[in-house]
């Protein structure tokens, strides 16, 4: 296996098979055949993303007012680059999906926690099917309502792709089990799927020097658990598409078992 | 203490370009008045033209690292023209590999610490950003105890502040009111530690 240069990455091990509670093994084409994520509605919780990989009136904005943060319309935005890479990479696998985004970069670093938060719980409260979140927190008061609104979207039928931290640290919502939790594998293949038989990471996708779409129209290759989570949710929008009913639980089976490394 | 602070900066930053064999290195710390990210140190190529420059911290790799507390590695900014930070702008130099980990205590982000153009990825088998991750921590861990020492000392030069009162108060008691305010003091702190 390539070194990778960050934490909670694959190690390259296998999943066995009787480990999933399934008699047949499950290939791709049933789990999501021809599907391009069409009307599958997806929110990206960022730092904005452009025009172009949005939709019309898809694009929202945080504001402060006083102590809190509320979530509010906005011009198809980025600041960073970052939340244009991952749409980019989630319309790369599930083109047809509809994608909003929620640009959570604030100038005001003390409460960007806060922000994540609020953006979090209006995303739950909008009933996106699936809501890509390639960044995390490790500020202690912010856990508790992190870990209450990741079960409110498991309950809902909202899952969470959740990118875990770069750096060996405890952060959230990520490590929570009510939220599909993604690390890197350095296999050049946006579809290579490995399931991680030893958690709290759940899966692997592809987060290594990864061609990604970047503010203005240009490109850039970049490596971290933030561009392989998207590359999961890309899977989850067409598997969505042709299994509509399924939850985060539905999801986190099917995605085992079409997973590359199961011996 | 700005004497003490400047030169945890700067070896952060001299530190970051040796141990990577990078073109350039630069720390920014988060200044909360003005809500701004500011360039304190900077080491390597342009280093003369960055320093008090300051960012929005919302925008760019750094506004990213400083928002999330996530490391970040980008390559590929040298083949478009496009390439925008404070960084380049000052100094028309632009990197072809930008690596940005937190500077951080306890959570909090105090700044970013940047790398461009390292010559490798891994460091003696630790992975770079693994390297640059600890590094930013130490500079973070060090910058938190001379702000929290900066504080302190603010508050006891302020003419009107507690601290002051408290001393004027204590110059006008008699031995027995000394007494009983050292058990009120003992009281107090068995109220307030942690």
């Amino acid at each position: 296996m390539p070194d990778i240069p960050f934490a909670h990455a694959s190690k390259g091990r296998s999943g066995t098979r009787s480990a999933l509670p399934v008699r047949e093994p499950l290939d791709r084409s049933w789990a999501w055949g021809s599907a391009t994520g069409r009307g599958v509605e997806v929110c990206v919780i960022d730092s904005g993303v452009e025009a172009e990989l949005l939709d019309d009136g898809s694009a929202f904005t945080m504001e402060q007012r006083g102590d809190e943060w509320h979530v509010v319309p906005d011009a198809p935005n980025d600041t960073a680059g970052h939340g244009t890479a991952c749409a980019g990479i989630i319309r790369s696998l599930a083109p047809d999906c509809r994608l909003t985004s929620v640009r959570i970069l604030t100038g005001n670093l003390r409460s960007s926690g806060q922000a994540l938060a609020a953006a979090l719980s209006w995303a739950i409260q909008e009933r996106f099917q699936l809501i890509n979140l390639s960044l995390s927190t490790r500020k202690p008061d912010i856990k508790e309502q992190l870990h209450d609104m990741a079960d409110t979207a498991w309950y809902s039928g909202v899952t969470l792709v959740t990118a875990a931290h770069n750096s060996p640290v405890i952060s959230y919502p990520w490590r929570f089990p009510s939220v599909l939790s993604v690390g890197s594998h350095a296999v050049a293949d946006a579809e290579h799927l490995q399931w991680n038989p030893t958690p709290p990471v759940d899966f692997f996708a592809y987060g290594v020097d990864v061609p990604v779409n970047w503010i203005g129209g240009a490109t850039r290759s970049v490596s971290g658990n933030s561009f392989a989570a998207p590359h999961v949710t890309g899977m989850c929008a067409r598997i969505l598409e042709a299994h509509p009913k399924f939850g985060t639980s539905q999801l986190r089976i099917v995605l085992s078992c079409i997973a590359d490394n199961l011996e | 203490m700005m004497n003490q602070h400047g030169e945890i900066l700067r070896s952060t930053v001299r530190l970051a370009r040796l141990a990577f064999s990078a073109a350039a290195a630069s720390v920014f710390l988060y200044d909360e008045e003005r809500g701004m990210l500011v360039f304190e140190a900077s080491s390597g190529i342009g280093e003369e033209f960055v320093l008090g420059a300051a960012i929005a911290p919302d925008a760019g790799v750094a506004g990213w690292v400083a928002n999330t507390g996530e490391s970040a590695i980008i390559r590929g900014a040298a083949s478009d023209p496009r390439f925008d930070t404070a960084f380049a702008r000052g100094t028309g130099f632009v990197p072809d590999v930008l690596m940005a980990a937190p500077v951080e205590f306890e959570g909090e982000v105090l700044g970013v610490l940047e790398v461009l153009d390292p010559k490798s990825d891994t460091i003696g088998g630790t992975s770079a950003v693994d390297l640059l991750t600890e590094l930013a921590g130490q500079c973070g861990a060090a910058l938190a105890l001379i702000l929290q020492d900066r504080a302190a000392q603010r508050r006891r030069a302020e003419p009107d502040g507690a601290v002051e009162r408290l001393a004027q108060v204590l110059d006008r008691l008699n031995p027995a009111q000394e007494t009983a305010v050292n058990d009120l003091f003992e009281v107090i702190e068995r109220l307030t530690v942690r």
